[in-house]
């Protein structure tokens, strides 16, 4: 059989299809025209977005526009920039350039989160109500995302707001401010840093993305204690006490879950044992010290309830240590009994395991910063022994 | 009857500028933005279409083609019902904003406002206030959209609030028609309701609607005049359908200021920028070449002689020291439509 008819077969069902789909969104235009008349922008909206479920054929100029008017009647700014870039990619009129613009001229991209302290969401207020009813209807809209969401990313119009009894204003030229709402009597009542990442283009409103990017500080203290080594002429177990830092940074998948990275150092320290047996101290050994320089890295799952946290997730650490003492076979002749307590050992370790904790950070530090407290716990083996420490640090991490 | 003193500006025909008329129909009702930059007017082609237009003005000459208001995002791409009206333009003395009656054919009369940022016209929403809307107007300050509605009664008087676009007074209720409704500086409001086949004046102030003028034929589209204090309105309590300019200072007080006028098609007399002046074309086709305005205390009436035959719907407006009128007419006699000019008229009204 000749592949020609075949290819010609497979084209005629691919510009079918395409036809077909044509057809389909020509439907769904006439529809969204009707619901247009009677001013039902949700309806509208809906159908708009049916558009993209489309594979083949693409939505008109004339769609787009109708999609980008039943987003400024719902208030959803972003939603109409990027309908009007679309339009405008297909097609540029002076009019739909005329309405873009006019979008940076009136409205600024702001990112707005209410952390979860906050029992009652407080209202987010503008000081005098703009006139134009697009303007009135992006702040309503804005107001219910933040009721909703706790958080609000997108375009509101310029001017002076309020929220929680403190004010941030937005204005022209703003490039996307992050403001972080904190509770009334704070002396920082409203952070905000500039020129998050992608600070142009705020996300399409409609969509759930509730991601953020927080860095997270663990400064603390911690006791380790290495456990008996499954092998012969290996270190006794040592242990000690010292310091544990981590740096990193939280992903917020959600409001409630997340994903913490830490990479950091981790310290112990211990005193050596000076022997006392006659014949070992006659060969001159002396006390040797725990000395535990490490470095982790650390991916744990976050839960936060309110200002509580709980995380946990794997952990790895390689460390180089010196310690006192060796665990000697039967066979070791060489050395005289107890002898075996008192011998330096260096050497380094691989180890991996689990590691999780308890983060309370409630206070407001500044600059869009909680402070608080965590303790942690991990265990980890190397193959021969296992290696469990515990900490208690100062917190500081990104809302 | 008043004396009038009639001066004629020594027969000397003003030189005015043509607005570009981009379809075919008739230029009608002018009307000047806050600014005096732009003058909103319809076009009506006698086929059930009547279509708003917006022409930008520099120094009393019309600049560039104007621009087309109508209820589509796209007028060109978007198809839609036929036939549809964009009429009754008023502006916002604040922002500047074009508040107009808008309907598709068989559909109801609503108001649109459009911001002249390439943005599809607003509606009042449907949810907010329904029914056929009409008669728009504004509150000194802007922030209060006077209108009628007919969802209650046969058209009542509504007042919407532009600060939130949903908090809205019902001003009248009646089982009569009311209309042409208009704020003064102190919120009273001047309207008028259609009863026993006459319309007659009515004012609404502290809360109560009491009528102002009446008698026999129509006294209609009312004008705060004088500092809110007297009110200047078309009637035709002559009958045999000719229409008068008078003013009223008082209830049940009126003084007739020009007889014989040509009725605008929907505007309400037309005031001078200092509130001096009120402006009118008239029927007799002798007289009908100028543009007239007579002083509101009666003491003076001069003609803006003009190269047009029947002119008519004049509008002033004040733009940096200079009083410009905008005002239709015929080219000349048996022209097909009427065309729209602007005049200096600065010198003229001293």
């Amino acid at each position: 059989m000749s592949l020609l008819p075949l290819i010609v077969l497979i084209q005629t069902a691919d510009a079918a299809s395409v036809e077909e789909e044509q057809a389909e969104m020509a439907r769904i235009l006439e529809d969204m025209k009707q619901f247009r008349e009677k001013a039902n922008w949700v309806v509208v909206e809906k159908r708009y977005q049916q558009l993209s479920e489309f594979s083949k054929a693409s939505p008109t100029v004339e769609m787009h526009l109708l999609g980008a008017e039943a987003a400024s009647n719902l208030g959803n700014v972003s939603a109409v920039k990027t309908r009007l870039e679309a339009s405008l990619a297909l097609e540029e009129t002076e009019k739909t350039k005329q309405w873009y613009d006019s979008i940076d001229a009136n409205y600024a991209p702001v990112t707005i989160k209410v952390p979860k302290k906050f029992d009652e969401i407080p209202d987010l207020n503008i000081a005098t109500m703009p006139f134009f009813p697009d303007q009135q209807l992006a702040l309503a809209f804005a107001q219910k995302s933040i009721q909703e969401n706790r958080k609000f990313q997108g375009y509101v119009p310029f001017g002076e707001y309020t929220i929680a009894g403190s004010t941030f204003t937005v204005a022209n030229g703003d490039s996307g401010e992050v403001v972080v709402v904190r509770s009334v009597g704070s002396t920082d009542a409203v952070a905000k840093k500039t020129k998050p990442k992608d600070s142009k283009k705020p996300k399409d409103s409609t969509s759930s993305d509730d991601s953020t990017v927080a860095m997270r500080l663990d400064l603390g203290v911690s006791a380790a204690s290495a456990g008996e080594s499954s092998t012969v002429n290996q270190a006794q177990p040592f242990g000690g006490v010292g310091t544990r830092v981590g740096v990193g940074v939280g992903y917020g998948l959600s409001d409630a879950l997340s994903l913490v990275a830490e990479v950091g150092y981790h310290g112990s320290f211990g005193a050596g044992e000076a022997p006392v047996l006659s014949g070992v101290t006659s060969v001159g050994y002396d006390a040797t010290p725990t000395l535990y320089h490490g470095a982790f890295g650390w991916l744990a799952a976050s839960m936060a309830f309110n200002d509580v946290e709980v995380l946990v997730g794997p952990i790895t650490e390689f460390a180089t240590i010196q310690t006192q003492g060796i665990s000697l076979g039967t066979d070791s002749m060489e050395y005289s009994q107890g002898q075996g307590d008192y011998i330096p050992v260096k050497g380094s370790i691989l180890a991996s395991g689990l590691s999780g904790g308890i983060t309370y950070a409630g206070m407001n530090v500044g600059d869009g910063l909680l402070g608080g407290v965590s303790t942690y716990v991990g265990a980890q083996s190397d193959g021969a022994r296992w290696y469990t420490w515990g900490q208690v640090s100062l917190t500081i991490k990104g809302q | 009857m008043m004396v009038t003193t009639l001066w004629m500006m020594g027969m000397q025909v003003a030189q005015a500028g043509q607005v570009q008329v981009p379809a075919d129909g008739h230029a009608m009702n002018p009307v000047w933005s806050p600014d005096g930059k732009k003058v909103a007017f319809e076009i009506n082609g006698q086929t059930g279409s009547i279509t708003l237009f917006v022409a930008n003005v520099d120094g009393g000459n019309s600049a560039g083609v104007p621009e087309k208001i109508g209820l589509k995002v796209e007028q060109t791409s978007f198809g839609g019902s036929s036939g549809t009206v964009t009429a009754a333009p008023t502006w916002n003395p604040v922002n500047k904003a074009l508040f107009f009656e808008g309907s598709h054919k068989g559909g109801s009369n609503r108001l649109y406002m459009y911001s002249f940022n390439g943005q599809p016209a607003y509606p009042v929403p449907e949810n907010v206030i329904s029914g056929d809307l009409s008669w728009p107007s504004f509150s000194k300050d802007g922030m209060e959209l006077l209108f009628v509605s007919d969802a209650t009664g046969k058209g009542d008087v509504y007042a919407l609030s532009l600060r939130d676009w949903k908090t809205k007074r019902q001003i009248t209720s009646s089982e009569y028609s009311e209309m042409a409704p208009r704020f003064d500086s102190d919120g009273n409001i001047v309207y008028t309701r259609k009863q026993n086949d006459a319309e007659d004046i009515f004012v609404h102030k502290s809360g109560t609607n009491s009528d102002w003028v009446g008698g026999a034929g129509d006294q209609t589209r009312p004008q705060w005049a004088d500092s809110d204090s007297s009110v200047v309105y078309f009637t035709s309590e002559r009958g045999g359908g000719v229409w008068d300019v008078a003013i009223s200072s008082g209830q049940s007080q009126s003084t007739t200021l020009a007889k014989d006028i040509r009725l605008p098609f929907r505007a309400a007399p037309s005031l001078s920028p200092d509130g001096k002046w009120v402006a009118y074309g008239l029927e007799n086709p002798d007289k009908a070449t100028s543009i007239w305005l007579t002083k509101l205390d009666g003491s003076k009436t001069i003609a803006i002689k003009t190269p047009h035959q029947a002119c008519a719907e004049p509008s002033l407006t004040a733009v940096d020291g200079k009083v410009y009128l905008a005002y239709t007419g015929l080219p000349s006699e048996g022209s097909n439509w009427r065309q729209l000019h602007i005049v200096d008229v600065t010198d003229k009204l001293q």
